[in-house]
């Protein structure tokens, strides 16, 4: 450098230091900075390089172009063009980082991009700032004339409201707790799309990690899904599924899995037919490749989610084919039976859809809420998690669950767990192991109320006062309204899991809801109970008696999950089973008609085994006087014989027995050692039974 | 409930007890000026002495040797009403129930006026916890003596604690149409009418037991209680206000009008008066509880424990602080504890602890 130059390099040096302090739009042009060509040579290859990737035709990949703009704004972080481009980057797959960029952006330069100002009420939005979201769009509104921006300016405006309804639901926060589900299921790599259970035994979800050698092509990892067993209460580290369920060089992701942990849904796009539904079963304890649904569930359109009904018999999900209300819309579709195969579907109605977006279904195994993210309804910012409820047979205005679940970000693929109590699903927050993980959402309920003490009513003649009787309020059920049931089905001597029908029954519609088998390697089942029902359950395979059990779910009775191991006993002489599902009207002997699914079970086992012969005993609880308990107990028995024999089982076959409270299962003593009164009634109801014995065979 | 009624009913002897001493005489006769009697030829000495003797031994609380001076006057004069009233008292104070009611049942034989016996009678059922059997001793002194506004007053207390209120009731209203102007019974029958969720009847009482007796202070309280559970807090707060300024170490009513605060969404102000409370009562394990629920109220869940804490180390059996304690646990992500707690709230009682004994968040736990 010369001497002459010298001072005007100082000059210069000291307006643009003073510029760039000041923050002022300091373009890319090389007179600006000819004293560092080197530098501004290699800024400029790095936003050549940006914008190769980020407007590639084919696939825009904005991660990796913004490394190479982040290192020309280490140059010159005053272009008001770079740090709108940085912005735009960030916006694709790192939203929350985008806000600093186009701020600055704005303020060097509030036109050098059309969208700057809805960009940058976008980037307040996310952060909940509402007011500040609202007046940036408005500015954006205010300027948006050209033909270009017109679907641009009615976004605008879709999100004014949005930013009204995070406003009205942060008023009201959801009392639940997100924590991360830990370690053992969430890795360093983007881990989600949890679905589980409905008793949170089993977790099956997408992880994009570096299992497989080849990269997808949008620079990560390929999908595949995993899985985590509960045990104990604690998750247990989780694993790749393996083949058949996870493919190489492919996206293999899950959405969805049945209530008892036996069938999985998977969304597989390989025939570039916009996406399709696919599903594997569960047998001999290994998954069977996916299959895809049937054309009146796949179609050409795109449909990305599943979600079966607590029975097995009704599947929700999503597809954006032509005719619904707008982008993706819920559907459902039921299982002929007589045709083997889903029928047709059912747009779900537009209490449910919107003209946005509707995803992420989910039907709880109570059969009566669901749950699903949409862009519409009183959305507070892209996908926000709904829930609505049946009622009549009719879903009800879905209800926005507020944050801090939802957020002003999308907000999807919530699964709940059949206690309602938790919730899983994945987002992207600080302090995680790594993009995005899997939270676990504990749904606290209503606040609980404490309780005062206090002492009032006070008698003048008591020089101590009485403590005031707690008057407690009266409080709602909380967790779903439904009940679990599982256990393992074996063999009674050889303690052999078998594989068997579970057939359950709505006893007071006297129509059988569902038939289920337990799982072949196992022995394991489940099934889902809804509230609001008389069920009984019938265990059944061939060469065995048949194991009945009884559960009333009343509404709004709670959450209870109920273990229930059965011991299949072979038909053989001298075994004997309990009729659960046999009923009796209060004090008589009169069978009530909800007993037929049982009897009719008895009666085929009769016919099925012509020389068998049996005893049909009663048996009552302790309470009311014995003479008469006996007599009642004969006469229940009787009833039970006189209903075989007019259904043409031979009189010889059968005798009958009433053993009055002379056999009862669980004594007085441990009755009333039990705790709760709730406890006793079931006690009793144990005791009182109808019991059939082979005689003979 | 049990251990207040235990409590209330013994008290209430107390009460009776101390009441017998400033209205009456606890022995019957006293000791007699032998010389002067002896005098007139009314009593043989020898009887008059051993009786001395008896009311000597029975004021020295030597009940046995009273009873055996007392029975050596009956051997000799069996008509001694007083030697008879007055063995009934010592059988008392050796809890000798049978034997003593034995006396007092004589007494009454002799004096058909005599409306004490019948009262000592109640007095001993009572203490034993023999109810039925005190009641119907007090209706028997209210035959002997209907003048006399305590025996239904008394009864009407008994019929309260044994949560008979309706019985109760008429009790009081007996005894005050006795004594018109009987403060006592009109509060009484407030609080009965009270638990009958009568609330504008037992507010009416309690007014009057106010008009008639302008310092009553619990009345002033109970007063307090019927508008907080109307929830008109302005005049619960008025009323529990004047219940201090009359005793100004009312902690109870401290206790109270901070419960009224905090339902009224004062919580700030409730604190004050819980921590009043336990300045006038540092054992209070009630205004402990009560400060454990603002606590809750304003989310500040550890010290809430504490709180509750404080109030189980008071009371060990406190239903009430075992449940608030499982909600702060709770929110405190101690659901482990919460559940530990609730169960505990279950067992002494509490519904809604049973409730969430059952809930999934108990359930759920490993």
């Amino acid at each position: 450098m010369t001497t002459m130059l010298k001072p005007i390099f100082i000059i210069l040096c000291l307006i643009y230091g003073i510029q760039l302090s000041a923050q002022v739009e300091t373009p890319f042009d090389k007179k600006l900075f000819k004293e560092q060509k080197d530098q501004f040579k290699e800024a400029m290859n790095h936003i050549k390089e940006g914008d190769n990737l980020l407007f590639d035709p084919m696939i825009p990949r904005p991660r990796a172009a913004v490394i190479h703009y982040l290192k020309a704004n280490e140059f010159n972080p005053n272009s008001s063009e770079l740090n709108f481009k940085i912005a735009q980057c960030y916006l694709a797959f790192d939203k929350y980082k985008m806000k600093p960029y186009v701020e600055k952006a704005y303020k060097l330069k509030p036109t050098v991009n059309p969208l700057c100002s809805y960009l940058l009420a976008q980037a307040y939005q996310l952060e909940s700032e509402w007011k500040t979201a609202i007046q940036y769009y408005n500015i954006f509104i205010s300027s948006a004339n050209t033909p270009d921006l017109q679907e641009h300016k009615k976004n605008a405006t879709r999100k004014i409201q949005e930013c009204k309804n995070g406003e009205m639901l942060e008023k009201d926060q959801a009392r639940v707790w997100i924590d991360n589900v830990g370690p053992m299921i969430n890795s360093q790599y983007p881990d989600y799309a949890p679905v589980i259970s409905a008793d949170e035994a089993i977790m099956v979800f997408t992880a994009r990690r570096p299992d497989q050698e080849i990269m997808a092509p949008d620079g990560g990892h390929f999908e595949d899904l995993y899985q985590s067993i509960r045990y104990s209460g604690d998750w247990q580290k989780s694993a790749n599924m393996g083949s058949p369920l996870n493919t190489k060089g492919q996206h293999d992701a899950t959405i969805g899995i049945s209530p008892d942990g036996q069938v999985l849904f998977l969304y597989i796009n390989r025939k570039g037919n916009g996406g399709d539904i696919y599903t594997s079963l569960k047998e001999g304890g290994v998954w069977t490749k996916p299959q895809p649904l049937g054309k009146n569930i796949n179609t050409s359109a795109h449909e990305p989610d599943a979600s079966l009904s607590f029975d097995g018999n009704r599947l929700y999900f999503t597809s954006n084919k032509d005719g619904g209300f707008g982008e993706h819309d819920i559907y459902y579709s039921d299982w002929d039976t007589d045709k083997e195969r889903w029928g047709e579907a059912v747009n779900i109605g537009n209490v449910l859809n919107t003209p946005y977006e509707e995803r992420s279904v989910f039907i709880h195994p109570d059969g009566e809420t669901m749950y699903f993210s949409s862009q519409g309804h009183n959305s507070m910012g892209g996908f926000d998690i709904f829930y609505s409820k049946l009622v009549n047979g009719q879903w009800q205005k879905p209800v926005n669950m507020g944050p801090p679940l939802n957020t002003p970000d999308d907000d999807i693929q919530l699964v709940v767990a059949g206690n309602g109590r938790f919730g899983y699903y994945s987002s992207y927050r600080q302090g995680g192991h790594g993009e995005k993980d899997i939270y676990v959402v504990t749904f606290l309920g209503p606040p609980k109320q404490p309780i005062l003490a206090n002492e009032d009513n006070l008698i003048a003649s008591i020089a101590e006062p009485i403590k005031e009787k707690t008057h407690e309020p009266e409080l709602v059920a909380e967790g779903a309204n439904m009940a679990i049931l599982t256990g393992i089905i074996r063999d009674k001597k050889t303690k052999q899991p078998l594989k068997a029908s579970i057939v359950l029954v709505d006893n007071t519609a006297n129509k059988v809801i569902a038939e289920f088998e337990s799982d072949d390697q196992s022995g394991k089942y489940l099934v889902s109970l809804p509230g609001g029902a008389n069920y009984g359950i019938a265990v059944k395979k061939d060469g065995y008696l048949f194991h009945s059990e009884n559960f009333v779910i009343p509404e709004a009775s709670g959450f209870k999950q109920y273990k229930k191991d059965a011991d299949l006993k072979k038909v053989e002489v001298g075994e004997s089973i309990v009729l659960r599902n046999i009923f009796f009207d209060l004090d008589k002997y009169s069978l009530r008609p909800e007993s037929v699914n049982e009897l009719e079970r008895l009666h085929k086992l009769l016919v099925e085994n012509p020389t068998m012969r049996i005893e049909i005993s009663g048996h009552t609880d302790t309470r009311g006087g014995a003479d008469h308990n006996q007599e009642l107990s004969q006469n229940r028995a009787k009833a039970v014989v006189d209903y075989l024999v007019q259904h043409g089982v031979d009189k010889s076959r059968l005798e009958f027995a009433g053993y009055g409270e002379s056999k009862t299962i669980i004594s007085d003593g441990e009755i009333a050692a039990m705790k709760s009164k709730s406890s006793r009634e079931e006690a009793h109801q144990q005791n009182r039974r109808t019991e059939f014995k082979v005689l003979s065979m | 409930m049990l251990r207040s009624l235990l409590t209330g009913i013994t008290v209430l002897f107390c009460c009776a007890y101390s009441f017998t001493q400033t209205d009456s005489t606890a022995l019957q006769g006293s000791s007699i000026d032998t010389e002067i009697m002896d005098s007139l030829g009314l009593v043989n000495p020898e009887v008059q002495k051993k009786y001395n003797l008896g009311v000597n031994a029975l004021n020295s609380n030597d009940y046995m040797l009273a009873i055996q001076n007392f029975t050596e006057v009956l051997l000799m004069d069996e008509l001694y009403t007083d030697a008879y009233f007055n063995r009934g008292m010592a059988f008392k104070g050796l809890n000798k129930i049978d034997e003593g009611v034995k006396d007092f049942d004589k007494v009454i034989e002799l004096d058909s006026t005599n409306d004490e016996a019948a009262y000592m009678k109640a007095q001993m059922f009572m203490e034993t916890e023999r109810f039925d059997e005190g009641l119907e001793a007090y209706l028997q002194a209210e035959l002997l003596n209907p003048k006399e506004e305590k025996y239904p007053y008394y009864r009407g207390v008994t019929l309260f604690q044994l949560e008979r209120y309706e019985e109760a009731i008429e009790a009081f209203t007996k005894a005050i149409k006795i004594k018109a102007n009987y403060a006592y019974a009109y509060n009484d029958r407030g609080s009965a009418k009270l638990e009958m969720d009568n609330l504008e009847g037992a507010i009416q009482d309690y007014k009057t037991a106010v008009k008639h007796d302008p310092k009553l202070s619990f009345a002033y309280n109970n007063l307090g209680s019927a508008y907080r559970k109307k929830q008109d807090y302005l005049n619960a707060d008025k009323y529990y206000s004047e219940a201090v300024k009359y005793k100004k170490d009312y902690f109870i009513a401290y206790n109270n009008r901070g419960s009224a605060r905090m339902e009224n969404g004062k919580h700030d102000l409730a604190l004050n008066d819980f921590k009043m409370a336990l300045e006038l009562n540092p054992d209070y394990a009630l205004a402990y509880n009560n400060q454990a629920s603002v606590y809750i109220l304003q989310e500040k869940y550890e010290e809430a424990v504490t709180a509750c804490n404080k109030a189980l180390q008071l009371y060990p059996e406190f239903m009430e602080a075992f449940f608030n304690r499982g909600i702060a646990k709770e929110m405190l992500k101690d659901v482990e504890g919460a559940c530990a707690d609730w169960q505990d709230a279950f067992l002494l009682g509490s519904e809604n602890a049973e409730q969430y004994v059952n809930s999934p968040a108990c359930t759920s736990l490993k």
